[in-house]
């Protein structure tokens, strides 16, 4: 119960970080993936109904302050739980460069499905610079706050003493 | 076994769920959206007061610093003074912001609604919008313009009960039928996107790009420095309302007509207060 509360509380907080605080570098439109990289650190170290749960929870939330279809972070959030679940034998979980991988991934995944549904949709102004840059930004940005992300939810969880409900490293053995 | 199982209830669950909100009617999926912004809207606004009470600090504590380093002897009283001036100085810009606004409501013919600017951009990175506090509650619904004291800055997009998501001019999918003040010459104005270089300041990409206005007569003479205005077509944006002055005029590569450049009057990157025309 404890745990769903924190959980509650850091989704909530990263949604306000993530639409209250924009990048000026990007001109004040940009903004950093603190939602995505919670979804990875929840993908990666707990269990399945609580990352199945940040999967939804956190994909509604992006959905709901993009403009467009909802449903697209939702099902690249699942996606991202899917692969760490299904590669938990092969991963090491806790490993930094792991954490790094899904992150980028997430959220140049979203960058690149959003970009193609509103491209389809007849978007107007789109330049490869513009996409490149872009994508440069998505990628730098998650290589940044997800291992952010992930120490501080460690640190939150073991001074919170909920490190037992963790699923703990995972190694190829 | 059962873990297998399990998962594979989860993901279709999931999978479900993507496949419902994806064909969701544009109607069933705006209400999905503001239930959403209108459970987080009361945060939102407790954390768009934080934001300015932590900017009102850090920039205290910037002038603090300075003002140490150039008198040590006098730099705690400097330091409280010029906190205190610069309070003051925001007080009176805020002041003179909003009487300005206030007697530009009243001198407007149009029922107007002053909204507060909360957010800047769509968390999907590709579309210009600002989001502001009213939404359909104030009377507020989508394809209203939504305009300042200087000129026209977009109009609404998606509109929840409590807030609103607003299409900037600047944004490239932004259409909206103009007209050069002096001889009436109408074309359509085109947001032209974000600038890809950042040359003058550290700005990746940039929003500050003038509009671009097309189809203009080649009969009209067109030149810099004329007034555009809203034409009244479209039936969302209001006839007369200013929207920007042209800076560079070309012939279209077709020869057909001629394009312009137009610089907006409002000013879009310091957005804080708007009014929405609510007709």
């Amino acid at each position: 119960m404890y745990l769903w509360c924190v959980f509650l509380l850091c989704m909530l907080v990263a949604l306000l970080l993530e639409i209250q605080v924009p990048i000026p570098m990007m001109g004040g439109w940009g903004h950093l993936p603190w939602i995505h990289a919670l979804v990875v650190y929840y993908a990666l170290h707990q269990k399945l109904p609580m990352a199945f749960a940040a999967a939804v929870l956190g994909g509604l939330c992006v959905d709901a302050y993009t403009v467009g279809q909802p449903g697209i972070a939702i099902l690249l959030y699942g996606l991202v739980v899917y692969l760490a679940d299904r590669f938990r034998r092969q991963i090491i979980s806790d490993a930094l460069i792991t954490a790094v991988v899904f992150g980028m991934f997430a959220n140049l995944g979203f960058y690149l499905l959003r970009l193609g549904v509103i491209w389809t949709e007849g978007y107007r102004g789109l330049s490869v610079s513009r996409v490149l840059v872009q994508s440069g930004f998505s990628l730098a940005s998650a290589a940044v706050i997800t291992p952010f992300v992930g120490f501080l939810m460690r640190a939150i969880h073991r001074g919170l003493d909920l490190m037992s409900a963790e699923e703990g490293p995972h190694v190829n053995t | 076994m059962l873990a297998l199982r399990n998962t594979r209830i989860y993901f279709g669950v999931l999978v479900l769920l993507v496949l419902i909100l994806l064909n969701l009617p544009m109607r069933g999926a705006r209400r999905v959206r503001g239930v959403i912004r209108d459970l987080v809207y009361p945060f939102e606004t407790s954390a768009v007061t934080g934001r300015q009470r932590v900017s009102k600090w850090l920039s205290a504590a910037g002038n603090k610093h300075r003002l140490l380093q150039e008198n040590e002897r006098l730099a705690r009283a400097l330091a409280e003074c010029e906190f205190r001036m610069q309070e003051l100085k925001q007080i009176r810009r805020e002041n003179d912001a909003l009487r300005r606004q206030l007697g530009f409501a009243i001198l407007s013919p149009r029922p107007l609604l002053l909204a507060e600017v909360t957010a800047r951009g769509e968390l999907g990175g590709w579309w210009q919008t600002i989001r502001i506090n009213k939404g359909h509650r104030d009377g507020v619904l989508p394809d209203m313009a939504v305009i300042t004291g200087d000129g026209v800055v977009g109009r609404t997009l998606d509109v929840t009960a409590r807030s609103s998501e607003v299409l900037l001019i600047t944004d490239p999918n932004s259409k909206l039928s103009a007209k050069i003040d002096r001889n009436m010459a109408f074309g359509i104005i085109h947001g032209a996107g974000v600038r890809t270089s950042g040359k003058d300041q550290l700005e990746l990409l940039a929003s500050a790009r003038p509009a671009e206005m097309h189809y203009l007569p080649t009969t009209h003479e067109i030149a810099r420095g004329d007034q555009v205005l809203t034409s009244g077509l479209g039936h969302v944006f209001p006839e007369g309302l200013p929207i920007g002055e042209v800076v560079r005029v070309a012939l279209h590569e077709s020869g057909l007509y001629q394009q312009a450049e137009v610089q907006p009057f409002a000013d879009l990157r310091s957005l804080r207060y708007v009014f929405v025309v609510l007709e």
